[in-house]
């Protein structure tokens, strides 16, 4: 098997602004994908509210994660999963998201897990 | 146990030495890993794991100094070990060429270990059969 052929996933479980997790997880993200790796992201448990769209970062001083991640396409990023348990402990939909995702079951997600070579976890 | 046996790891660690006891397992198991005949490809530390490059951590005398342990093991076993520079440069992690740069009073960084991009870790998410994340 080449290296690149490597399918990673980087799963995001921090709340957007609770650390720097979240925006080094982005980081980590777009680097692999700019090294043209088969990389995606799963977003799961406080992890799903990085997805929001309606983010007001300047009013704690922070650069806004949502728009962060709005440039995953242009990094070439398209696979985004989010588990919908977590959405709906949440009270969080669809069109709550500032990207366009896939959104899992448990089961889904344990299929999507299994199908990796590599998990990063932030 | 065989040759066959034997895997390449990476480790990132992603807690501070103060944050969580993560490292501490962390270390345990790289020192494991090396007992058994296996290989460390790299460790990388991310996010607040960059401190345990740190010189200047001084816990009390009668406390574990994980910082100085992790040190000491990476340059006994010749460990290619890298903090991530972004993380660092931010929590204050700077070696002589990033002080000179920055104009900082001070660098902190052990000889042993570099100061590099996330790109090092990419590599060695794919250099390497297993890569394990410690962190809460």
């Amino acid at each position: 098997m080449s290296a690149t052929s490597k399918k990673i996933l980087v799963v995001n479980r921090k709340s957007p602004y609770g650390g720097l997790r979240s925006r080094e997880a982005i980081d980590t993200l777009l680097v692999a994908s700019a090294y043209g790796l088969q990389v995606s992201a799963l977003y799961l448990d406080d992890g799903v509210f990085q997805l929001i769209q309606s983010q007001q970062a300047d009013q704690i001083n922070s650069k806004n994660i949502a728009r962060m991640i709005s440039a995953f396409e242009m990094y070439d990023l398209k696979e985004v999963y989010v588990d919908a348990s977590s959405m709906g402990k949440r009270g969080i939909q669809q069109q709550d998201f500032v990207i366009p995702v896939e959104i899992l079951t448990t089961e889904q997600i344990k299929t999507l897990l299994h199908q990796q070579d590599q998990i990063l976890s932030f | 146990m065989g040759n066959l046996l034997t895997m390449k790891f990476s480790l990132i660690i992603l807690d501070g030495p103060s944050s969580s006891q993560s490292s501490q397992t962390a270390l345990a198991f790289a020192k494991a890993a090396l007992a058994t005949g296996h290989e460390l490809f790299r460790v990388f530390f991310a996010n607040d794991g960059v401190l345990h490059g740190s010189t200047l951590s001084t816990p009390p005398q009668d406390e574990i100094n994980i910082t100085e342990d992790w040190q000491r093991f990476v340059t006994q076993h010749e460990v290619d070990t890298v903090v991530c520079v972004a993380a660092s440069l931010r929590r204050g992690l700077l070696n002589e060429q990033e002080a000179e740069r920055y104009q900082k009073p001070a660098a902190n960084l052990a000889d042993a270990i570099e100061l590099a991009g996330l790109g090092q870790l990419i590599e060695a998410t794919l250099s390497s059969d297993r890569v394990l994340t410690f962190g809460s």
